[in-house]
């Protein structure tokens, strides 16, 4: 008996009844619309009143807004879609897009509104808003993405990190009654780039498959 | 596009029966599905490819044997693969075994309704990669210097030659017996065959060999203690 003839009869002695996983589509819309929905139970208490009327002082703000919530969308998509082995990998960079426009979005309204540099360090209550709102969605996402795991773990991780990281920062739009000024624009940054760098180092090993001899 | 069309260097290595009498007793799980007969009936068809979704179908709702099938079938294409990615083949037949092992793992992701092939084919160029990256920073630690066997002193040198000289030593004795107390100390204490196995051989009593035995060991540490 060959090598290979002995571990396929020990995999086929394993192969008990395995419940197959939905498509990563549906999979991904079912966790946006949970997601969705608590968060929209949880802004419903956090909503500042004249928050939007502020905030919205120029047409990029819509355009930031929309693609700010489109990158989220397409970051959780692309990583479910990268779950499931074969799928298509065009979604990789589903999320460039958005995330382009979005960085021009906020540049050109900022060049727009000319606002003051802002104080450094002014804005730490945004960076921890992001980083708060990220969390539960991150450990939700992750033990989501668990249910098939990846044959890219980090690159599964990244696009949640980012995905959620987007998410939170669209959540922020609604509790952030005062027009954003460069500081506050570094904060959100930084809070993006920690909230995806922790997301990819800490789910990307949760996400290897791990063959078991 | 279809499986087949995916895959037209499909040689099976083995021809299996699928439809043999006996089959049924070998189901550990479920009996079989209907998803499985169909496999099979397909299989009898010559395109063995186009039924590789409906066995997948089939060990993903517990079926043993559509699963073992299966596996056996898809080995040349999984091969074949791989040996698209990479060159070594002292590699090639870890990253099959790997790429069995990872598909067993993720066989609930995989969708009867869509192709096989692309499914296997992410999981086999996933493992090959991996492996070449495993490789490639291994290398990276690794340090050529072809002078460095020359210039490191060997230290089991001593130690080889002490035990060329105890084997030297024992072959100078041993030829000193009798040939009947040479033969059954050789089998019973350097072949370590049972005194029963030895004693059929040579054609002894159990008994006789006993005390031939003892008697070459006497005559050995007699010539030992006396430095003959």
């Amino acid at each position: 008996m060959s090598r290979d003839d002995e571990l396929i009869a020990h995999l086929a002695s394993d192969a008990t009844p395995v419940r197959r996983a939905a498509p990563p589509l549906r999979r991904a819309m079912i966790w946006l619309v949970l997601i969705a929905i608590v968060s929209a139970l949880a802004l419903a208490r956090l909503y500042v009143p004249g928050t939007m009327a502020l905030r919205m002082t120029n047409g990029w703000s819509y355009v930031e807004l929309g693609a700010t919530l489109t990158t989220g969308i397409a970051a959780i998509v692309a990583a479910f879609n990268l779950g499931v082995p074969g799928d298509s990998h065009q979604w990789h960079w589903a999320p460039l897009p958005p995330l382009l426009l979005w960085v021009v979005a906020t540049l050109a309204g900022l060049a727009a509104s000319r606002p003051g540099w802002g104080v450094p360090g002014s804005s730490m209550a945004c960076f921890k808003f992001v980083v708060i709102a990220s969390t539960p969605m991150a450990i939700a996402v992750i033990i989501a993405l668990r249910r098939t795991l990846s044959l890219a773990p980090w690159r599964t991780s990244f696009l949640a990190g980012l995905g959620v990281s987007a998410l939170a920062t669209f959540m922020l739009a609604f509790c952030h009654p005062f027009a954003l000024d460069p500081a506050d624009l570094a904060a959100h940054l930084t809070a993006i780039l920690v909230v995806t760098a922790a997301v990819t180092l800490l789910g990307g090993p949760l996400l290897k498959i791990r063959p078991r001899r | 596009v279809s499986d087949s069309a995916l895959a037209p260097e499909l040689i099976f290595s083995r021809r299996r029966s699928m439809s043999g009498g006996d089959g049924r007793s070998r189901w550990n799980h479920a009996g079989t599905t209907p998803a499985a007969s169909l496999a099979r009936h397909m299989l009898t068809e010559g395109d063995r490819s186009a039924a590789w979704p409906g066995l997948m179908r089939a060990a993903q709702d517990g079926d043993q044997r559509a699963y073992a099938d299966l596996l056996h079938q898809i080995l040349p294409v999984t091969r074949a693969m791989v040996r698209r990615r990479i060159h070594d083949g002292s590699l090639i037949d870890e990253v099959v075994q790997d790429v069995l092992l990872t598909l067993h793992r993720v066989r609930h992701t995989y969708d009867p309704d869509r192709p096989f092939m692309p499914w296997l084919a992410a999981i086999a160029s996933a493992r090959a990669i991996d492996q070449m990256r495993k490789r490639r920073r291994r290398a990276v630690h690794e340090v050529f210097d072809e002078t460095a066997m020359l210039n490191h002193p060997d230290e089991m040198g001593d130690r080889n030659a002490e035990a060329l000289d105890a084997q030297a030593e024992v072959a100078r004795l041993l030829d000193r017996l009798p040939p009947r107390q040479r033969e059954a100390l050789k089998l019973v204490k350097l072949d370590e065959l049972s005194l029963a196995e030895a004693a059929a051989m040579t054609g002894q009593s159990v008994g006789a060999l006993k005390v031939t035995v003892h008697r070459a060991i006497r005559a050995l540490r007699g010539w030992r203690e006396n430095g003959r």
